[in-house]
């Protein structure tokens, strides 16, 4: 609930905030990422081919199913589009931010001796790890939820250990965790917001 | 207090818009200035109004032209779906930093 009912002016950043913090407050998205993170090791293990990419649109959909069932009975329906130029904007902005990782790394690695051209593959990876990590964070910041901070720490330390020792089960391991994490913040969420009765009192004026 | 009072900007104080002032109302555009739309449901609930309550303060919005209702049938269940419109975003926004102006003022005297 808004916490400005009687001040003189408001923190429409605050309240913006606040309202988009909805959309990780059901778990949903935590267990659909934590599928993902399984997905994509099978696909690094030779298990799966590119056909875990299809988890993406699957998720979205499958997410929205989901809401409509369980989430938009309970504490309503709400849509937050965004506009292609916000899209483009967040799309246009991760490119810069992985582009700058890349430089600083590949900084670092001629630093230590380290050849930009034979280490490029690696240099990469690691600034993706590195976005990744920061990414979350700035999910967690911008709708504050402290738990996306523990998933973007974790998944960075599990990427790390799993490339350093070859050992895919790290990061399955963290999926597997993430989507209990997820599937336990559902059913609080489910819990605490009980299905009151659908009667639509919108015509009361 | 009053010489305080007498270098307080309070000019701004007068271009405040009433139907914007009022809490409630404050917090139904504030609140569906954060999103595309929303039904009446998640409005409550973020708000904390009674379903009357909020009823009733939608309707003045509405007239002022400052939000939409639309009704709706989804899986049978009727949903009332509100949106803000750019009048209601002006007036938002407007009122913030006609009521900013004023608060920085009293910050500075103080």
């Amino acid at each position: 609930m808004l916490a400005h009912k009687n001040s003189e002016t408001i923190d429409i950043k605050a309240v913006t905030k606040q309202i988009h913090r909805t959309i990780v407050e059901d778990g949903l998205l935590d267990i659909m990422i934590g599928i993902a993170l399984i997905l994509s090791t099978f696909h690094l293990m030779g298990i799966l081919s590119y056909f875990w990419i299809l988890w993406v649109p699957i998720a979205v959909v499958l997410t929205q199913v989901v809401r409509r069932r369980f989430i938009y009975p309970r504490t309503g329906y709400v849509n937050f589009s965004l506009s292609a130029g916000q899209v483009a904007s967040i799309f246009g902005l991760s490119i810069a931010v992985i582009a700058l990782l890349t430089i600083l790394l590949a900084l670092i690695a001629t630093g230590i001796g380290k050849p930009i051209k034979e280490n490029w593959r690696e240099i990469l990876n690691l600034s993706l790890i590195a976005y990744t990590v920061l990414f979350f964070c700035f999910i967690a910041f911008q709708f504050n939820a402290p738990r996306w901070y523990m998933h973007g720490i974790l998944m960075g330390g599990a990427f790390l250990l799993g490339r350093a020792f070859e050992a895919h089960g790290i990061v399955i391991a963290l999926g597997i965790w993430i989507i209990l994490v997820g599937t336990y913040v559902f059913l609080r969420f489910i819990q605490r917001f009980p299905i009151e009765p659908t009667e639509d009192a919108s015509d009361v004026r | 207090m009053s010489a305080n009072l007498a270098n307080i900007e309070l000019q701004p104080l007068t271009e405040i818009e009433k139907l914007v002032h009022e809490p409630a109302r404050l917090m139904i555009l504030a609140t569906l200035h954060a999103v595309e739309s929303a039904d009446f449901l998640f409005v409550e609930r973020q708000t904390g109004l009674t379903r009357g309550n909020l009823s009733s303060h939608m309707s003045k919005l509405e007239a002022a032209g400052y939000i939409t209702i639309t009704k709706e049938f989804v899986d049978k269940i009727p949903r009332t779906l509100l949106r803000i419109t750019n009048d209601g975003r002006t007036a938002l926004l407007t009122y913030v930093k006609h009521m900013q102006k004023v608060l920085d003022s009293v910050k500075t005297k103080n």
